[in-house]
């Protein structure tokens, strides 16, 4: 038995012995001639690419980044302990790519395509390239499509369309990545690929988000690329464009793709450490003079393409932390005028208990108005102005305790408004259910509620529409907009609901 | 000025000079630019036989030594 078994083995390792390639070819070297904090200094390498692959020996890999008369910077990709003065290098001829195919959705990989989750390599599908230009102008078509995000105050307010970049900028622990999370979540069932890049996070972090996603059946159709903290700085730096090549993978077959570059800022970090240790020019807060390119080369990738082109899109969600709310330091004013729109997160409103803690007065989105589903549109037409008249009323009304009656009212309203905005980041809403809620809330039928007992109003709300009148829902989703019967039936719902539950009430006051 | 292209030939065992002649002739051949070929001989037991051959910055290794690296290599990737 243990015999034929050794016997089988034996045959196919004499195959593999017998069909590989052990010929000498011609390669071109270089000599080590100095190595340290994670670059290589080569002499040698005649007619290296720039951005081209050297293998360091040991499984190992470089990257060719400076490229000089008598010698050539190389930045290592892993660690390369084993290098010593001396030791040969060998060029490859590849630029750098990634290696894609459709069984990698639900997979986490570094940016060389390596698995890091233990199972099977990704099969052998398209290699893509890691920096490619931009799509043209011709091959584009304007944003016309929502992508939901699930959280009514994004929708609403500062609606993403297929195709547009918007950054989540706020401080640390504000939620950035929460909302990024929820937009996950929302995709299930939009036909939408979603890639999550992580760029010099903690692995723990970065393990809870993977275990968030898999609870949520969320990672069936996202790809993780991920180059925790603990990487070499070459890595982190390559990783959104890796992350952008698998993107791209999935936009040449028609698809529409979610990005989520979590976090831009560490990403600039890392390439300031490698220009510097290459003894680059640094300019503005230690940064190279490129890193504005940096990033606008990488955003600029995302697009949504015309018909003739796949219709495909890519819709980036980069995120930027910022140091006590400062917007206007070097990194963030350089993403800030890239993407088309940001959401800005401010600890104080977290504080207050504001979730997502948007700042609906400085967060805007350039071209996501048009992609907005009309009813939404319609529902949530003034409401930013409203929230700003209630904010600045608020403020005032601090200092007075007598007010008129219609101050008060406006205040009673857009503290409802502003309550009904609350939610969690793993609860997203469908947008006709977003509709129903807002709408209530903006038409005042919210008044009479105890402004404490909104989140438990909302819950109780859409069980009973869903329940007794799911034809609105369906209207709404079918018409992409609120026709007049469907708003006569939905204010008949409302008041039913109201009177059905008396508790949530206020106590009529004399 | 007269350029030298250096050319080092790496073996476990010394190389008689009818050898390194031959070496010196291939290389002539593929050397166009008619400068001036020195020839380095570096005797490396560890290579264990066969030859590498280092013209500049190119080279080529017909080492057993690299020869079982590669077949390591392939094995791990089949196995």
């Amino acid at each position: 038995m243990k015999k034929t078994a050794n016997k089988k083995l034996n045959f196919s390792i004499a195959e593999i012995i017998n069909n590989s390639d052990l010929s000498a070819d011609i390669q071109t070297i270089g000599i080590v001639k100095a190595y340290g904090d994670g670059v290589v200094k080569v002499s040698g390498l005649d007619d290296v690419r720039a951005g081209e692959l050297i293998d360091l020996g040991n499984n190992q890999f470089g990257l060719a980044l400076n490229l000089e008369k008598e010698e050539t910077g190389i930045v290592v990709l892993g660690d390369a302990l084993h290098l010593k003065a001396g030791a040969t290098v060998k060029k490859t001829g590849e630029i750098l790519s990634i290696n894609v195919s459709d069984s990698i959705l639900g997979r986490t990989v570094d940016v060389l395509g390596r698995v890091l989750d233990g199972r099977a390599n990704v099969p052998i599908g398209k290699q893509m390239l890691l920096e490619k230009k931009a799509p043209g102008i011709m091959p584009r078509q304007s944003v016309s499509q929502p992508l939901h995000t699930g959280l009514k105050a994004i929708d609403a307010l500062v609606p993403i369309g297929r195709g547009q970049r918007e950054l989540i900028i706020g401080d640390r622990s504000t939620g950035k990545t929460a909302v990024a999370l929820g937009t996950i979540l929302n995709q299930a069932d939009q036909d939408v690929v979603c890639v999550y890049v992580c760029i010099g996070q903690k692995r723990s972090s970065l393990a809870q988000t993977i275990d968030i996603l898999t609870k949520n059946n969320a990672m069936d159709y996202t790809v993780i690329v991920s180059a925790t903290a603990s990487v070499s700085a070459a890595e982190q730096f390559l990783a959104p464009y890796a992350g952008q090549a698998v993107a791209e993978y999935f936009l040449e077959k028609g698809k529409d793709v979610l990005i989520i570059f979590d976090d831009l800022t560490k990403h600039a970090q890392a390439y300031r450490e490698i220009s510097l240790l290459l003894k680059r020019p640094s300019g503005r807060e230690a940064y190279p003079g490129d890193v504005f390119y940096l990033h606008s080369r990488l955003l600029e990738r995302s697009c949504k393409l015309n018909d003739a082109n796949g219709g495909g899109s890519i819709t980036a969600l980069p995120i930027i932390e910022t140091q006590d709310n400062d917007v206007s330091a070097f990194i963030p004013t350089n993403v800030i005028s890239i993407t088309d729109g940001q959401i800005y997160l401010e600890s104080d409103l977290f504080n207050a208990g504001m979730k997502p803690a948007i700042n609906v007065g400085l967060s805007v989105s350039r071209v996501g108005g048009a992609a907005q589903v009309k009813a939404t549109k319609q529902v949530a037409g003034t409401m930013k102005l409203d929230l700003a008249q209630f904010r600045e009323l608020q403020a005032f009304a601090q200092f007075s305790s007598d007010l008129d009656e219609k101050t008060k009212a406006q205040l009673d309203r857009g503290e409802r408004v502003n309550a009904i905005l609350k939610q969690g980041w793993d609860t997203p809403l469908k947008f006709e259910e977003e509709v129903v809620v807002i709408y209530a809330a903006v038409k005042g039928h919210l008044d009479s509620i105890n402004v404490d007992d909104i989140q438990k109003w909302e819950a109780l709300y859409l069980e009973f529409i869903k329940n007794s009148y799911s034809h609105i829902l369906k209207s709404i989703v079918t018409e992409k907009k609120l026709l007049d019967e469907t708003e006569k039936e939905l204010i008949e719902a409302i008041k039913t609901f109201n009177s059905m539950n008396p508790k949530l009430s206020l106590e009529v006051e004399e | 000025m007269i350029n030298t292209l250096k050319v080092t030939a790496t073996s476990a065992i010394e190389l008689t000079p009818k050898q390194a002649e031959i070496i010196v002739n291939a290389v002539e051949k593929k050397n166009t630019h008619g400068t001036k070929i020195e020839l380095s001989q570096v005797v490396d037991p560890s290579v264990i036989a066969g030859i590498k051959i280092t013209i500049g910055s190119e080279q080529i290794d017909a080492t057993v030594i690299t020869k079982l690296e590669k077949l390591q290599t392939q094995l791990r990737e089949n196995i």
